[in-house]
């Protein structure tokens, strides 16, 4: 057996049930368990009876009534709170929210048994629960040993706690206990907030240009790539107007409603290396009640990831490091159960009371920063311990306005301003610029108030209904859409993103541009155009004007005129004739092409691939070997084996023989002229090498680079009166030695760059050698006399 | 620089050869291409005049189809929308 590496399945974690999770405790944690159901008699059990008498509980009413008949406010709301998020919540969050239920709760100094460190009262509250087995937490199938202890300290790696479905089933959700505000009385009602279909425009816009852009790109830490994020900023066009410009800003606001979308849902792993992809039904959560929507949101963003509203000085965030912004959705839970605390949802309160409130309620367990715990002195006396108790308290106050407060006030201010959550406003008296009251906006008061009530309790928010298809804008003949968001359903709103291009605006209308471009890209998309002009009409509140249909018509049309198949096929016949009697014997097999062709794209392709043909050209693979050429640059094509594209390559670079369609000759002429359209030499030897069906020979290779004018290779030679040859490059020397066209003129070879020429053939070899751009010197013949002497 | 090709010479029937012995009967299946349509003949010839999209169109098969260079297809689009045209694309 190996002792090396070896790859294991990744941690799967246990059904949400407490069958799977009991036979993880050991014995004395199951007898504490127990006792919630069989009382003290839990201590005789043994560990297989205890696990029974839990489960035997869980299935009976009566038994699951009478337990929550005996648990105290605290425990109900907390099971309450369970049953609000569903069946499970993620640990920390959860935690937090416990504290901020504003009840008193046992176990605050309980501490772990295990455990050398103070007790960590974050998670105090939430102890109280596992405590007793309310809830549990949920375990990894491959956690070793068992668990000896049902609570947590800080240092512990369940990210989430479940209950039973029975014991949630007989509590109710409960609001928290409303937070001590003063209403502000006097406020401008009109404030600063967004409609709910501002909200959808927004989401609409992302999701339509994601579709647009199309793959979307991430770092394999799941964060979108750099590039990725600029061609949406660019694209989308909000990030200036809502980080800086507006009252209410929003930094990094292309990147903020990008991981909403992912953290709520509708970002999925698409095909291999592709990236992630939209999810298909993304369109369909904007078509949903605007309070579904807004719930949606919210649970994205309460988890939200890689974006942090504010980060405080002295905390240390690493971009891609997702547990690092566990603190902010901590925090992110603590405000949104601090605004469902609100003692009136109508009335407007400071963000800095707001905030205090926080303090008052998560103050000493919870810090963005590192959290200061308090430790007393040893044998301090009760007046010492009153005293630094105070110290400590103000130090901690002092740190939460520092951090806490100003990212409740950047919380409230950016997402939940721009989720329609929240109105704000100021005081007149005040100077500053930026909001400083809040108040919920009908969405707002829907989705964070009024869920933790039960229905009669409150009056419900007036929520707008969600708009059906309808008319909703005005095409102008100047091609700009005004859009009217009141009247403009999700579909709607879709269709002009697709078709027309976002001009900024802001209020009741949107306004669009229709170009060229937009238009071009939506019929490519695979609307039709007749739809296109139909939903068009149909969404105007006037006729469409005549110049807009019908530029719309000719752009279409346009279209039509240019084709290109990506991958397509074509069936090449001897004759038209054989051609036409194919095609007779299988109509919609294809399209005839010129006079031999039979053109096939699409499903004609798969179709024909089992169809008998005698070859089969691949145009992925290199290129058919078919040609053949000699020293002298007559080009043959091989017809048997010969492609569609080799006839336009020669004639690139070589002259047409007009007698013989399959003889090409490469020439001086030729070359030159390929050169002066951009052609190099060795573009050409590259494109030549790839096509023969031999090795190029030496002495062709030498003359195309000559005739190309090929500085580089020094292509002097020089012949004595007599009878030497000396021959300066190397390369050069090789091609005129093992030239066979050469060979009649040549006696010997003297060494590696010397030839012996023949005498009487002395005039004819320089005219040959010229011919392929080889210049003789006249230097060597003097020295030859020499030589010779 | 992108070599750009002096002229196009469209497929030619293949010269009788005496030597090579007839070949099989089927047609022969030309797989995998990149091919560009018009409804105007007269815009394949502006297009093959046209120094940067001509040079990638190496064969024609009739006054309205020609074969693009394989690999060429994406770059040959990005000219054409460069150029004005709006070219229909047709994926698999």
């Amino acid at each position: 057996m190996s002792w090396g590496y070896r790859r294991s399945a990744p941690p799967q974690q246990f059904p949400l049930d407490y069958a799977a999770h009991l036979p993880k405790y050991n014995a004395e944690v199951l007898k504490k368990l127990a006792r919630l159901w069989v009382g003290k008699d839990a201590t005789k059990l043994n560990k297989e009876a205890c696990t029974k008498a839990i489960l035997r509980g869980l299935t009976d009413p009566a038994a699951v009534q009478a337990v929550i008949d005996g648990l105290s406010p605290f425990e109900r709301a907390g099971l309450g709170l369970l049953k609000r998020h569903g069946q499970s919540a993620p640990t920390r969050e959860f935690a937090v929210e416990l504290l901020m239920l504003g009840l008193p709760f046992s176990g605050r100094e309980q501490r772990p048994s295990y455990s050398y460190h103070r007790i960590e009262p974050f998670y105090g509250a939430l102890n109280g629960l596992l405590g007793k087995g309310l809830v549990l937490l949920r375990e990894w199938d491959q956690a070793y040993g068992y668990a000896r202890d049902l609570q947590i300290d800080e240092y512990h790696y369940r990210p989430e706690v479940f209950s039973d479905p029975g014991l949630l089933a007989g509590v109710e959700v409960t609001p928290p206990t409303a937070l001590s505000l003063t209403p502000v009385g006097g406020v401008d009602e009109s404030g600063l907030a967004l409609q709910p279909a501002e909200v959808v425009l927004r989401f609409v816009s992302l999701v339509e240009t994601l579709r647009k852009l199309g793959r979307i790109d991430l770092t394999s830490k799941g964060r979108p790539t750099k590039p990725f994020l600029t061609k949406l900023t660019k694209a989308l066009g909000w990030e200036e107007t809502l980080g800086t410009v507006s009252d209410t800003p929003l930094p990094q606001a292309t990147l903020f409603f990008f991981q909403l979308l992912q953290s709520a849902g509708f970002l999925r792993n698409g095909p291999p290396f592709s990236g992630v992809a939209l999810h298909p039904q993304a369109n369909a959560l904007f078509e949903a009640p605007y309070n579904a929507q807004a719930a949606t949101w919210i649970r994205g963003y309460r988890s939200l990831t890689r974006w942090t509203e504010h980060v405080p000085q002295g905390m240390w965030l690493e971009e891609d490091d997702e547990s690092g912004f566990a603190k902010f959705a901590s925090l992110r839970a603590a405000l949104l159960m601090a605004l469902a605390a609100l003692p009136d949802a109508t009335a407007w309160y400071r963000l800095a009371d707001l905030s205090e409130e926080m303090y008052d309620r998560i103050g000493e367990h919870f810090s963005l920063r590192h959290l200061q715990n308090f430790y007393v002195a040893y044998n301090a006396i009760p007046e010492q311990v009153t005293k630094q108790r105070a110290e400590w308290q103000q130090e901690l106050h002092k740190r939460w306005r520092e951090a806490e407060q100003v990212w409740v006030a950047r919380a409230v201010i950016g997402p939940l301003f721009h989720l329609g959550l929240i109105a704000l406003s100021r005081q007149a008296s005040e100077k500053k610029t930026e909001p400083t009251l809040f108040r919920l906006t009908p969405l707002g008061r829907a989705v964070l108030y009024d869920s933790f009530r039960p229905t009669g309790e409150t009056t419900a928010a007036a929520l707008p209904a969600v708009v059906q298809d309808g008319t909703c804008w005005v095409v102008q003949p100047n091609f700009d859409v005004v859009v009217y968001l009141d009247r403009a359903s999700a579909a709607r709103l879709a269709f002009i993103e697709r078709i027309a291009a976002r001009k900024p605006s802001t209020g009741a209308t949107a306004l669009y541009h229709l170009t060229r471009d937009t238009v071009y890209a939506v019929l490519e998309s695979g609307l039709e155009p007749g739809a296109l002009l139909e939903t068009l009409s149909r969404g105007c509140d006037y006729p469409l004007p005549e110049n807009i249909r019908q530029t719309l018509a000719d752009w279409a049309a346009r279209r039509e005129q240019l084709a290109v198949y990506r991958v397509a096929n074509v069936l090449e016949f001897a004759d038209q004739q054989t051609r036409d009697t194919a095609l007779a014997k299988k109509p919609g097999g294809g399209v005839a092409v010129g006079e031999r062709y039979i053109l096939l794209s699409g499903r004609q392709r798969g179709r024909v691939l089992s169809a008998s043909t005698s070859r089969t050209v691949d145009y992925l693979s290199p290129p058919v070997r078919c040609l053949n050429v000699s020293e002298e640059g007559e080009v043959e094509v091989a017809h048997k084996r010969a492609d569609l594209l080799v006839q336009g390559e020669l004639s690139a670079w070589a002259d047409a023989d007009s007698a013989n369609g399959n003889r090409w000759r490469i020439t001086r002429h030729s070359v030159q002229k390929a050169v002066s359209t951009g052609w190099t030499a060795d573009n050409i030897l590259d494109n030549l090498k790839r096509r023969l069906q031999h090795d190029l020979p030496p002495l062709l290779s030498v003359a195309i680079r000559a005739w190309a004018g090929v500085r580089t290779l020094p292509t002097t030679v020089a012949v004595a009166t007599d009878l030497v040859l000396q021959v300066t490059d190397l390369e050069v020397a090789r091609a005129i030695g093992g030239s066979t066209l050469l060979q009649p003129y040549l006696r010997g070879r003297l060494g590696r760059q010397t030839f012996l020429v023949k005498h009487e053939m002395v005039e004819a070899f320089r005219a040959r050698l010229a011919e392929f751009g080889l210049q003789v010197s006249g230097d060597l013949e003097l020295l030859s006399s020499g030589w010779k002497d | 620089m992108k070599p750009s090709r002096p002229r196009l010479v469209p497929p030619k029937q293949p010269a009788a050869d005496p030597v090579e012995p007839a070949g099989p009967v089927g047609p022969i299946l030309h797989a995998n291409l990149t091919v560009i349509e018009v409804a105007d003949p007269f815009l394949l010839q502006t297009l093959r005049a046209d120094r940067r999209v001509g040079s990638a169109i190496l064969a024609q098969l009739s006054d309205c189809v020609a074969i693009i260079q394989p690999g060429q297809g994406e770059w040959i689009i990005k000219q054409l929308l460069k150029a004005g045209h709006t070219p229909k694309v047709i994926d698999a």
